[in-house]
């Protein structure tokens, strides 16, 4: 048989439905041009600026999604869609570097990472038409599936050459303080980000411009200029509101259920 | 340019987004042919993220051997590298070991000799690099509590509080543990609660958005 659902799968997809339709509704709303203005993140404008400083100063902004790998199909940590947010950072990022004349330098902990990250770094060279200025050694793997590994040669990247900035958005757990202290002590500007919670109490220790949870979601958006971009914005802040709503409306119904006489929530 | 204009890039849109459809259905619990589908798929990706590492080991390699035959800076450490990633190819997959049924190969990186030369160099520099952990954070708690930020001196203050309270004199306190369980089970629980949520959220706006075509990290034009 093709399909042999359950309630609950009818359930989920469903609610796929929903976000897709929400999808397409908002690109469209973002391609006309109507989207809200951001929140500051401050996270962001240091990464910014350190993108303009780099084109004065010469020295490279390190970008790295981390050790994050895809599929987790061995049980190892699953860090997939970390890694996508670290992808388009790190694409938006190297597309403002083309644009500006600032070099960069790109590090990841996982083969597949990597040569996403060469293919996403060669396009966004080739779209902002700088396509001769992309440096394929620019872009290094420097281990596999080992975070400790991956944070020992960020270390060494750190100490290997002066760098203007370091935006370590991805997955990061207990590792990141390897690289985030050593950072710290040569007073580099950091941006850090993970919906790790190993991870960030301590980028919030080493880094001042740290993003948090789902704000990672969000790098791309707040680098990119107004437009499709801000789509994705959208779609977040609606559903996270549906999610609000439905843990108020579940909070206040068990709350009156017993006095009621209703039937409990499922799983409650 | 227009998605339908780039047949290039509307043909990898279309694999990538079937592809993730089938394994996104199978894992909603869609089953049948779905399930047979996506376990093809999954199969797959592994056979390609394989193949994926060994163009990663000989691009690795080639940059090193590079290094070492310019004499660039830190050439040694390069040599070290080449050196340890030959040791490991050797052990892996040419150093027999006698078995039952003769002469064997190692099947596994679990098994002897990899796991000898894991458990006397890696594992030694690996718990070496964790221990480290205990320095760097005292070190990064003094630096945060010097640069005055707020939610630093609350992770530093709490952390004390946990670490003072997992004594055994101050545990034998009456209502000590109790608080501490209520604070672990409402008050954390809340707050990874609420992180994990928002990180869902976007995790599958990211994860949508990728499959149907309007974000393609994996695109290489």
């Amino acid at each position: 048989m093709l399909f042999s659902p359950d309630p609950i799968t009818i359930l989920t997809l469903l609610v796929i439905l929903v976000v897709v339709a929400l999808i397409w509704l908002h690109h469209a709303r973002a391609l006309r041009g109507e989207v809200r203005p951001q929140r500051p993140l401050p996270a962001f404008e240091t990464l910014r600026s350190a993108l303009g400083r780099g084109a004065e100063t010469g020295q490279a902004v390190h970008l790295s999604p981390g050790a994050s790998t895809l599929g987790a199909a061995d049980g190892s940590r699953a860090t997939s869609t970390e890694l996508v947010a670290g992808l388009l950072l790190a694409e938006q990022a190297a597309n403002e570097a083309a644009l500006r004349g600032a070099p960069i330098l790109v590090s990841s902990g996982d083969i597949v990472a990597h040569l996403a990250l060469r293919g996403a770094v060669r396009q966004a060279y080739q779209q902002a038409g700088q396509a001769e200025d992309y440096d394929p050694a620019g872009v290094q793997l420097l281990a596999h599936h080992d975070e400790l590994a991956y944070a020992s040669g960020v270390s060494t990247l750190y100490g290997r050459q002066p760098l203007e900035a370091s935006a370590m958005i991805g997955g990061f757990g207990q590792e990141f303080l390897l690289v985030g202290e050593d950072g710290a002590q040569r007073n580099l500007a950091q941006v850090a980000g993970t919906t790790s919670s190993a991870g960030l109490p301590l980028m919030i220790l080493t880094t001042p411009a740290t993003v948090i949870g789902e704000e990672i979601y969000a790098a791309e958006a707040y680098l990119a200029p107004p437009g499709p971009a801000q789509a994705r914005l959208l779609t977040q802040d609606v559903l996270r509101t549906a999610v609000i709503v439905l843990l108020v409306v579940g909070f206040l119904y068990t709350l009156i259920q017993p006095s009621l006489g209703l039937p409990p929530l499922p799983g409650l | 340019m227009s998605l339908l204009r780039d047949a290039k890039r509307l043909i990898a849109v279309l694999i990538a987004g079937v592809a993730g459809l089938i394994v996104l259905l199978d894992f909603a619990g869609a089953g049948g042919a779905f399930a047979i589908f996506a376990a093809i798929l999954v199969e797959w990706a592994a056979v390609i993220t394989a193949v994926g590492l060994l163009f990663g080991v000989l691009s690795v390699a080639a940059t090193h051997v590079q290094r070492i035959g310019a004499r660039s800076a830190d050439w040694r450490y390069s040599l070290l590298l080449i050196l340890g990633m030959l040791v490991m190819i050797v052990a892996g997959m040419f150093f027999p070991l006698p078995g039952r049924a003769g002469i064997v190969l190692p099947a596994s990186l679990a098994e002897v000799p990899i796991r000898t030369v894991f458990r006397t160099l890696y594992e030694p520099i690996a718990s070496s690099l964790l221990a480290l952990l205990a320095f760097f954070s005292l070190s990064a708690a003094l630096r945060a509590l010097g640069r005055g930020s707020a939610e630093a001196a609350v992770i530093v203050v709490v952390a004390m509080l946990v670490l003072v309270a997992q004594l055994p004199p101050v545990t034998a306190l009456p209502a000590v543990g109790a608080t501490l369980q209520w604070l672990n089970d409402y008050v954390a629980l809340a707050g990874a609660r609420g992180l994990l949520i928002g990180a869902a959220i976007g995790a599958f706006v990211a994860g949508l958005r990728v499959l149907l075509g309007f974000d393609t990290p994996y695109l290489d034009r």
